[in-house]
């Protein structure tokens, strides 16, 4: 992120974690939860300025209840070119968490899947982003991410085309 | 040119719909972002005759959107970028619930919206915009409105054409107006049809309240902590609008380093010169890194609940709002019932 960045995070970023440049630089979703807001509220912030580097960084949850299909219409018909990364656990993690707090020592807790939280199998959301034309591409190992990234800002700035980073990530039961 | 138009001083609206863009466009909004249907013919009709692409300026630019969610969380973040409201408009009720849950967050987080959606029309037959597909009796409600009742600041349903200028400036002004919101309006094709009674002029544009100020009593106790705390730390979260939060954001922690040694800012409002692990530098009995302001809050709350005021923490600018403003407003009461037991708690107070 640059100077003038602005992420739009979903169950996405731990801002513990970033180096922000300054105030409204990181927009976290709202209390409310009505998940599917960040990839529309990164392109609603994309629209008020073209020039910014504007980045929705979500869960891959979050992301199918944003509409990925309108949304990746959306970006290409207004040229909108938005920087989309999904971390992909394949699961609703907020559900299992609060079944394995409430009950840890649960029967939930001893399956290993806990039920109603699999999204497996999970279609290839970079084909997804391909089908308008976005530049996407699939992080499986965390030592890609990096050039994942700088390939990511190279093709929006370059292209002026949205990208998408479909990030492999564990579950995790703290965050 | 439309008509031999030359500039917008010289547009007239003729129809509901052409007074109700005009209106959007006269309180500032630059985007309608819509999921149209069969209730739009007399606003694609207007958007035509009056858009850009005739005369610059004259109405916002429509955005197709193909989903209502999107929408309005397209409008929810130009606002948090810009501080500048936008307009959503969807297909009647159908249109309306789907957009439901990106009001909701709109509500939830103080986010101005202007929603519409039409309304199937009234009549059946006789008046231009009545009603002409089966779909349009399937469409009817006793209660549109209710479907955003409780999550917008105000509503209303518009009856005759000239009502497209007035209702519009309106609700913007309540939009923005602290605390801020989404306020819904629904259109029926009818009067959005209409021609506009001669001598119609459209209506001086509402502003929005003043601010409201805190109470200064409240900020005497909030300064006198900020001068004697030790290691304060300003807890940031959804704050001020754009504009103001800014300001707020910079100039507070640079004060209160002065003041004080030492601040840290967390969440959104970071601020360059003054970071979380310096203050671990200045005060190494202070808690350990804590990665990310859920975890400090969590700590916070443990030190009020045994009663150590050895983390004097200052302030949240979660904004509390005055009390009793939207008692129709569930949720945002909700949140002042919860930020006012926090002051409570504080160590200190």
């Amino acid at each position: 992120m640059d100077d003038q960045s602005v992420v739009f995070s979903e169950l996405g970023l731990l801002a513990g974690f970033m180096n922000l440049s300054g105030p409204n630089r990181l927009f976290n979703n709202v209390h409310a939860g009505g998940l599917g807001w960040a990839f529309p509220a990164a392109l609603g912030a994309q629209l008020a300025d073209r020039d910014r580097l504007v980045i929705g960084c979500m869960g891959d949850g979050s992301y199918m209840f944003a509409n990925p299909v309108a949304c990746h219409q959306i970006a290409e018909a207004l040229g909108l070119p938005v920087l989309i990364i999904v971390k992909n656990n394949a699961m609703w993690n907020a559900v299992r968490r609060s079944v394995l707090r409430d009950y840890p020592d649960g029967a939930a807790a001893r399956m290993n899947e806990v039920p109603l939280t699999s999204l497996a199998p999970l279609p290839d959301f970079a084909m997804i982003a391909r089908a308008s034309r976005a530049h996407a591409e699939r992080v499986e190992r965390g030592t890609d991410l990096p050039a994942a990234l700088a390939r990511a800002v190279r093709v929006i700035r370059d292209e002026r085309r949205h990208v998408l980073l479909d990030v492999v990530v564990a579950a995790t039961d703290s965050h | 040119m439309a008509d031999g138009l030359n500039t917008v001083a010289d547009l007239r609206a003729e129809t509901g719909a052409e007074a109700l863009l005009m209106a959007l466009r006269a309180v500032g909004v630059d985007y309608l972002f819509a999921n149209a249907g069969t209730d739009f013919p007399p606003v694609i009709e207007g958007m035509a005759r009056l858009g850009p692409q005739a005369i610059p300026q004259s109405i916002p630019v429509p955005v197709t959107v193909p989903h209502e969610i999107a929408a309005v969380g397209m409008a929810h973040g130009f606002w948090l970028v810009t501080g500048r409201a936008q307009a959503v408009m969807v297909h009647v009720n159908v249109g309306l619930a789907n957009a439901v849950m990106g009001v909701i967050n709109a509500a939830s987080d103080d986010v101005p919206v202007l929603v519409l959606s039409g309304r199937t029309p009234i009549t059946e037959t006789g008046r231009v915009g009545a009603r002409a597909t089966p779909i349009q009796y399937g469409q009817e409600m006793y209660d549109q409105t209710s479907l955003v009742r409780d999550v917008v600041k105000f509503s209303y349903e518009m009856r005759f054409p000239e009502q497209g200028d007035t209702v519009v400036k309106r609700a913007a002004a309540l939009a923005v107006s602290a605390p801020a919101g989404p306020v819904y309006i629904s259109l029926p094709r009818e009067p959005l049809s209409d021609i506009l009674p001669a001598g119609f002029a459209p209506a001086p544009v509402a502003p929005p309240a003043t601010l409201t100020q805190p109470d200064p009593a409240a900020i005497t106790t909030l300064a006198g902590w900020l001068a004697g705390a030790r290691m304060p730390v300003v807890l940031c979260q959804r704050c001020m609008p754009p504009v103001r939060r800014r300001a707020s954001c910079i100039s507070l922690p640079t004060r209160c380093s002065a003041a004080c040694r030492c601040a840290a800012i967390a969440a959104i409002c970071p601020s360059p010169p003054i970071r979380w692990r310096r203050c671990r530098r200045w005060n190494p009995s202070s808690p350990p890194h804590i990665p990310t302001a859920r975890r400090m809050w969590r700590k916070r709350r443990m030190d009020a609940a045994t009663a150590l005021p050895f983390w004097p923490l200052v302030a949240t600018a979660r904004r509390c709002r005055p009390h009793g403003f939207r008692l129709a407003y569930p949720t945002s009461w909700m949140t002042n019932r919860w930020c006012s037991a926090n002051w409570g708690c504080w160590p200190g107070s």
